[in-house]
């Protein structure tokens, strides 16, 4: 089962978390297509990560999220994860692993426990991820050894390795060069590409604009916004959510909207 | 499920050196008996002296150095993969301590000696105690860290009760055996020790290693750990249960023998590639070596009174863990994360 054979649709309805008794998402409801790169923004504390971390079933949440046909709340823990993958933030690996065992840890849902001893399926779906993330050359290296942008592009490798219809990805190009930053995305795209739903949190607006498909935007807990880059970014969502003023550039014909000063 | 088990070498090799200790602990007391002696010993008929001193005095003590080793090496490998932290020991969360304190306290209330049936029962007692107690303090679904918080009120608690009840002995000698009893010993147990503590620390061995896979997961740290559908809670529980049984089991029976749990993983984390689910069978065969060793050490040892095991794996094992605090310092300098 790949995750191009089966596109799912997530619809969100009501989605709320409340931490220590304060609602940090409230009644958030969606729906998003597969092939999809979904860029999901806002200012600090709006409840973007906490909305990512309830989907991937991490936090207590009110409201209904369903796959297709299928209650991700009734969901065994194992169902779940092959059916939505996560990247945290942070990208740590606490003891020395080879690369290429951090990307088979992917296949842990599928009962692929064992780094080394792996099926050939599994071998050849690890090997895919790594490809698609150009990592594959650094297989053997321990991770903790590894740059930055290195690191990041073995850990997308990991989550590519789950091969779920949907993939959730906590600020994937935060702490990067511009380079990295740019192939990250690009092998999101070609993920979303494949038929999977991705849901990536970002603060980079220009990279929203450009690459993603469908943007939502949260402020204070609630959906601002949502649609299509060109149509969800304008100077006013911008003042009103963020409270910066925007310049309008315009890159190949296409509006970059840039934040300039503050209101 | 496929197995993580580590290279068929590195286990029989641990295991080999396991079985030559095994013999040696049976020839070492004050009467020697070379292997072949040992062995032919097993023939004997019943009343032999050679056949008492072997099966009778010296297989007991054996076993429960195997047994309690295992799961001492077991138990810190397991919990330094749950808290992905190498410093971990398995007395981290206090069931030891408590232990030793419900062990202590029936003692000084002249319930029980040192060698009677009822300490061990209130030891284990005890590392059950402090399970229920962790939980009660941090909840069910409570952070590692306050979990470790928890851990350490109750390892200070338990502490505290055992110098009130040195303190409280009915007479200078109540509390001198206590202090003795503190201190760790495999000396004078019977099979009866043995038909008590061993049902308790199989059981925990199955429980811990049920769950070394998870371990590989957690690396990822906890989050992503989870979201690759590993139950974090459960896991935690499971571990803190295992390990309280175990390592309760261990006290109860022989006192308080520290560090071999968290010496062992360390001698065996370079042999399976750092990876913690392979970690946990060596580390227990490590550690079953180590107290095996150390109480064949002890006897052995020239000295007017016996040295308790206890303290002489304390004795190796702080500046070995004095030279990890510096290596990790080193490597931390380095710039390693």
């Amino acid at each position: 089962m790949t995750a191009a054979e089966v596109p799912a649709r997530l619809s969100l309805n009501t989605v709320s978390v409340t931490l220590a008794g304060s609602a940090i998402v409230r009644s958030v409801t969606a729906d998003l297509k597969p092939a999809r790169l979904v860029a999901l923004v806002g200012p600090n504390g709006a409840g973007k990560t906490t909305l990512l971390r309830a989907l991937a079933g991490l936090l207590p949440m009110t409201g209904q999220t369903v796959l297709d046909t299928h209650d991700l709340a009734g969901m065994k823990p194992e169902a779940r994860a092959r059916r939505m993958s996560y990247l945290p933030q942070g990208h740590q690996v606490h003891w020395p692993m080879r690369a290429r065992d951090v990307v088979a840890l992917g296949r842990y849902p599928h009962g692929g426990r064992d780094p080394s001893r792996l099926s050939e399926e599994d071998s050849r779906i690890v090997a895919l991820a790594m490809q698609r993330t150009e990592c594959l050359s650094l297989a053997d290296r321990d991770v903790q050894t590894l740059s930055g942008g290195e690191r990041a592009r073995v850990m997308m490798a990991r989550v590519f390795a789950v091969e779920a219809p949907v993939l959730l990805a906590d600020e994937p190009t935060a702490a990067l060069d511009p380079r990295h930053q740019l192939a990250i995305i690009e092998a999101l795209l070609g993920e979303a590409e494949r038929g999977t739903l991705v849901i990536a949190v970002t603060h980079d607006l220009v990279l929203a604009s450009r690459f993603a498909h469908e943007v939502l935007v949260m402020h204070e807990g609630a959906l601002a916004a949502s649609g299509a880059p060109a149509a969800v970014f304008t100077p006013r969502l911008l003042a009103d959510v963020y409270g910066v003023q925007a310049a309008t550039i315009s890159v190949d014909g296409q509006p970059v909207m840039l934040p300039w000063s503050r209101t | 499920m496929k197995t993580s088990l580590p290279k068929l070498s590195l286990l029989l090799s641990l295991a080999g050196l396991v079985i030559l200790l095994s013999v040696l602990s049976l020839g070492v007391g004050p009467v020697k008996l070379s292997p072949a002696e040992v062995i032919a010993s097993l023939t004997r008929p019943a009343g032999d002296a050679a056949r008492v001193i072997v099966l009778e005095i010296r297989l007991p003590r054996l076993l429960l150095a195997l047994g309690i080793g295992g799961i001492l090496g077991l138990s810190g490998a397991a919990m330094q993969g749950l808290l992905r932290n190498p410093l971990a020991a398995p007395s981290l969360f206090g069931a030891p301590q408590t232990a030793a304190f419900a062990a202590v306290a029936t003692i000084s209330l002249g319930i029980n000696d040192t060698l009677s049936w009822g300490l061990p029962v209130a030891a284990i007692l005890g590392a059950f105690a402090s399970v229920f107690l962790l939980l009660a303090i941090a909840g069910h679904r409570a952070s590692l860290l306050l979990l470790i918080l928890a851990g350490l009120a109750i390892s200070a608690l338990a502490g505290a009760g055992t110098a009130l009840a040195m303190n409280l002995a009915p007479n200078p000698f109540a509390a001198l055996e206590i202090a003795f009893w503190l201190l760790g010993s495999l000396e004078d147990r019977s099979m009866r020790h043995v038909t008590l503590a061993l049902p308790f620390i199989t059981v925990a061995a199955v429980i811990l290693m049920s769950q070394r896979g998870a371990f590989r997961a957690l690396s990822l740290g906890e989050e992503a750990a989870q979201s690759l559908g590993i139950a974090v809670d459960r896991l935690r529980l499971l571990i803190i249960l295992g390990v309280a049984l175990g390592v309760g089991a261990s006290v109860a029976v022989a006192g308080t023998i520290s560090f071999i749990g968290l010496v062992a993983p360390h001698l065996m984390r370079p042999l399976v590639r750092h990876d913690p689910a392979r970690l946990l069978l060596p580390s227990a065969l490590c550690g079953a070596a180590l107290l095996t060793a150390a109480d064949i050490a002890v006897r052995i040892i020239p000295a007017t009174t016996d040295i308790k095991v206890g303290v002489l794996t304390a004795i190796i094992g702080v500046p070995f863990f004095l030279w990890l605090i510096m290596r990790e310092r080193r490597s931390l300098a380095g710039g390693m994360t």
